[in-house]
């Protein structure tokens, strides 16, 4: 992914993911220092969200929380992690872009309820806000903040219809939200005694469980995490992905599943996960998304070779695409650009002079292995269009690669998309604004190759075990939904309008991926 | 057809009368005071006063009760038993000389010794200076434990010298717990995981019942302060039925051998907390009753009658017959009040027991509950427990939760890793 989205100069490149989340029920008696799991935990998914980062633990009796803007590693210390005591825990890291950029918006949200701490971590974008939001409004209920993650909460605090003679009854909560809502969503939930966890019904944003081990295979408790990378970093045995629709509870007696919607709608995985979002060690549908990429890369080779003498790849994300690439083609794999880990996102407006030149303040090419070569530069996608070209002019002229060649490793990205991702309006994507050709010369590319929708699928489903019980969207390549968005689609085609309605400007169109309001965040 | 009367009005009581109740023999089971959950069926609460024993006994004789059956500790150490055993009225529960096996903590430990019952060294001192001077000598963990009844209170675990230095304090200089600590009991403090058997005696014989465990802490992890206990469950997985013979042998046996040769036969419920040490079963106390709340654990498996069963520890005939128990397991979760073990609010209305009783192999014993016309409230700390059987410690487990789960009152609290150890110790 090479874009920079116009308005973030310096901060990661590309489409925002919406958000990592992690949950944790350790044994109380095993004493587990749960917030620096959850740290560990968060800090192995922030590329899943960079913007702010959030724990809240309980200790059976009551919650404490602590959250900031920035990188985990920025917003938490030991000062800061030492009162957050208990024997679970629930992790957020958010993404917004613009508008929404504030604490208000950080989560987990925690709030009192009649039945004790309730917290709430959300990743995913919900596509019938208003009318919860109205329907929270007019009953009485106060909102301090735009996010979905908030709605979510106060839906929770409700009692689910029907009452609650006996206590609170958080499935019946659960499952009452998840019948109300539409879109996409992982969310994690920390009760006084339970943490939860549960997935939309067509399970577009991933979400596992994983056992946590001692010493000598001894189990700890459970945990649950966006991604399984986050598991493995903190010593947890990954078991499975909790289910689309699917209700997990992890408390003192250990996993429970509750299998609320897990029948109601086709799987619809967000491909976008293998392809450029998730961390390459991570597990999708029992696959390793490094894998995916290799293969990805391969098919690319296989559908739109080349003549050359090198493939380099986009660092990071667009390495396992670049070798599947060279070993399909038999071409050499090199390092052809060099990156600078740290960049992340500063804080410090670079000039005038150097803001031109920001791709150069990120990358610098390898002279050595490019001077005089035909090159193919492997990306895994190309949304907006902002960084490639800038790459490509980096390897001509400071690289002196004789042609440069771009494959990408997806098919042009020509939809917008309403479950999670801040690329919600179709004039933003190049791939939709441009042919291929035209990309091509805007990029000053000698030739540029998309993997087609087929051979995406193809590469994508030829390593799942049972690729006939999972399904995928791949709306933003097709166009074809797997939620109805018609009320979205209408919005994202009268960008204009907001374009010339004052205040209202196109990026906060983007960044929220939902009908639009003012300062409205993505969770 | 017999009448029963049972003494107390905890969760205990209310599984004795349960299972009382269940006797073909029994028409009619009283329990004084009795609580919200002792009323109904065969199940009566009475009024008698049972402090006085003479009105106790007019009352008895009145009400034709052909056994009485003794909860709590109290009565026993102030000789209910001989006062009801003197005047012709059957009694299931030891006489004082007996009870002082729990009454007197140092009493306990020099009848272990003279009876080679193994237990932690141990010294019995009355005054704090003696008590400095030992730990002195002593180094280590110790435990300090007023030797008095301190409502199971008195008992202070201690890391090191300076801690039991300060326990000694607490108990013998600023008298925390007043007399019970006239003396106090200096012990070495062993490690290892704590079980509590309980014994049938009739005063020749000991049947031990399954081993069980129980968690003492408030909160879960076992932490927060000491309670009358929060759960429990039986049989222990880390008692095999080998060691259950054993202890049985070696320290429940000889226990019952050792009053009858002082001529004061055990008749009742003798209940071992014990520690399994590296070095073997050692003996941390005993008890003159049944538990709370292992009983609610305990009777659940017992599959020959009750009734039948006290009937011959009281005539002295248990060896003659054979005591069944169950090869499931159980296990019981307290529903405390909001507060407990410290300040709580009383009063509050209580919802689903009935529903609770009505899941698979569940049922609720009532411990500080009452009812207010009809309605059932909060009169206590531990105001009820659901027990669950199954056919393992899990399964036991799970349905004691399922029960809770359908009740509620204001400021409910309870436990929700009873069993940890049987679920995640896997031995």
């Amino acid at each position: 992914m090479s874009d920079f989205p116009a308005d973030n100069v310096l901060g990661d490149e590309g489409p925002k993911e919406a958000c990592g989340v992690f949950g944790a029920y350790t044994w109380a008696h095993e004493r587990i220092d749960v917030a620096r799991l959850a740290f560990f935990a968060q800090f192995a998914q922030q590329h899943r969200g960079q913007e702010s980062a959030g724990i809240a633990t309980s200790n059976g009796r009551n919650a404490k929380i602590h959250k900031g803007m920035g990188l985990v590693t920025q917003v938490f210390n030991n000062d800061n992690l030492a009162p957050l005591q208990g024997h679970l825990c629930i992790g957020h890291n958010r993404y917004s872009t613009t508008g929404g950029s504030h604490l208000a918006n950080a989560q987990p949200y925690l709030i009192e309820t009649m039945h004790g701490p309730l917290a709430v971590g959300h990743n995913g974008n919900l596509t019938n806000t208003t009318s919860l939001r109205t329907a929270l409004l007019k009953r009485g209920v106060g909102l301090i903040s735009s996010t979905d993650s908030e709605v979510i909460t106060q839906m929770l605090a409700a009692p689910p219809a029907g009452g609650e003679p006996n206590g609170a009854d958080w499935l019946k909560r659960i499952e009452g939200l998840m019948r109300a809502a539409d879109g996409a969503y992982s969310v994690v939930v920390l009760t006084r005694d339970a943490v939860w966890a549960f997935r939309d019904a067509a399970g577009l944003r991933p979400l596992c469980v994983g056992e946590l081990m001692g010493d000598a295979g001894r189990a700890l408790g459970y945990a649950v995490a966006s991604e399984s990378c986050a598991l493995a970093t903190i010593g947890a045995r990954y078991l499975r992905e909790v289910q689309p629709g699917e209700v997990v509870r992890l408390d003192a007696r250990g996993l429970h599943s509750f299998p609320v919607m897990t029948e109601e709608k086709d799987p619809a995985l967000c491909v976008f996960e293998y392809v450029y979002f998730a961390r390459p060690d991570t597990s999708l549908e029992e696959q390793t998304v490094h894998d995916v990429r290799q293969r990805l890369g391969a098919k690319l080779w296989e559908e739109s070779p080349c003549e050359a003498d090198v493939v380099i790849g986009v660092p990071d994300s667009a390495t396992p695409a670049a070798i599947g690439y060279a070993v399909a083609s038999g071409i050499p794999y090199s390092e052809g650009l060099t990156k600078n880990r740290y960049i992340g996102r500063t804080f410090i407006e670079p000039s005038d002079r150097l803001r031109r030149s920001r791709v150069t303040l990120k990358y610098n090419p390898l002279r050595a292995n490019l001077e005089g070569k035909r090159v193919v530069l492997v990306d895994d996608s190309i949304v907006r269009g902002n960084t490639i070209g800038p790459l490509v002019r980096l390897i001509r002229d400071g690289g002196g690669a004789a042609e440069v060649h771009v494959r990408v490793s997806s098919p042009p990205v020509a939809h917008p998309c309403f479950m999670g991702v801040d690329m919600a309006t179709y004039e933003e994507l190049i791939g939709h604004r441009m042919t291929v050709d035209e990309i091509r010369e805007f990029i000053g590319a000698d030739s540029l190759g998309y993997l087609t929708v087929d051979g995406m699928m193809n590469a994508v489903r030829s390593g799942i075990e049972k690729p006939e019980s999972c399904g995928h969207c791949n709306a933003c390549f097709s166009g074809d939904y797997p939620l109805d968005v018609s009320e979205w689609l209408s919005v994202a085609n009268r960008k204009n309008a907001f374009e010339s309605g004052g205040s209202r400007r196109a990026d906060s169109v983007r960044s929220t991926g939902r009908i639009p309001r003012q300062g409205d965040p993505v969770n | 057809m017999a009448h029963v009367l049972v003494i107390g009005g905890g969760g205990r009581e209310h599984a004795l009368a349960w299972k009382l109740a269940q006797s073909p023999v029994v028409a009619r089971v009283s329990v004084a005071p009795g609580n919200g959950g002792t009323e109904g069926g065969k199940i009566a609460r009475c009024d008698v006063d049972v402090r006085h024993f003479d009105t106790l006994i007019g009352w008895c004789k009145a009400e034709d009760v052909a056994l009485v059956v003794v909860g709590p500790e109290a009565p026993l150490a102030d000789g209910i038993s001989d006062a009801l055993t003197a005047a012709g009225v059957a009694c299931f529960g030891p006489k004082k000389a007996c009870a002082r096996i729990e009454a007197s903590k140092s009493f306990a430990k020099r009848f272990m010794v003279e009876h080679g019952i193994p237990t932690a060294a141990c010294e019995t001192v009355t005054t704090a200076e003696q008590g400095h001077a030992w730990l002195d000598a002593h180094p280590g963990p110790i435990v300090v434990k007023a030797s008095g009844l301190a409502a199971g209170k008195g008992v202070i675990v201690c890391d090191d010298a300076s801690q039991a230095q300060a326990a000694v304090d607490v108990l013998m200089v600023d008298r925390m717990f007043g007399d019970a600590a006239d003396e106090v009991l200096l012990e070495e403090r062993l490690e290892g995981p704590e079980v509590s058997v309980l014994a049938l005696c009739d005063g020749k014989t000991a049947v031990a019942m399954p081993a069980a465990q129980d968690h003492k802490r408030a909160y879960d992890g076992d932490e927060g302060p000491n309670t009358g206990g929060m759960g429990a469950y039986a049989p222990a997985p880390v008692v095999s039925a080998e060691l259950l013979k054993s202890i049985e042998a070696t320290v429940l046996q000889p226990v019952v051998d050792g009053f009858a040769s002082r001529g004061t036969p055990y008749v009742g419920v003798l209940f071992a907390g014990l520690m399994l040490t590296a070095d073997g079963v050692r003996v941390l106390e005993f008890n003159c009753r049944f538990g709370d709340p292992e009983t609610q654990v305990v009777l659940p498996l017992l599959q020959t009658d009750l009734f039948t069963v006290l009937q011959a520890c009281v005539r002295g005939s248990l060896a003659e017959m054979t005591v069944a128990w169950s090869d499931r397991s159980a296990a019981t979760v307290v529903a405390a009040s909001g507060g407990y073990p410290a300040k709580y609010e009383k009063g509050k209305t209580i919802v689903g027991t009935d529903a609770a009783g009505e899941l698979t192999d569940t049922t609720v014993f009532h411990a500080g509950t009452r009812r207010e016309a009809d309605v059932l409230v909060t009169s206590g700390g531990r105001v009820l427990a659901v027990t669950g059987v199954g056919s393992d410690v899990g399964e036991a487990i799970e349905r004691a939760y399922s029960g809770i789960g359908e009740i509620h009152f204001e400021g409910i609290h309870h436990r929700t890793d009873i069993g940890w150890r049987a679920l995640r110790d896997d031995v």
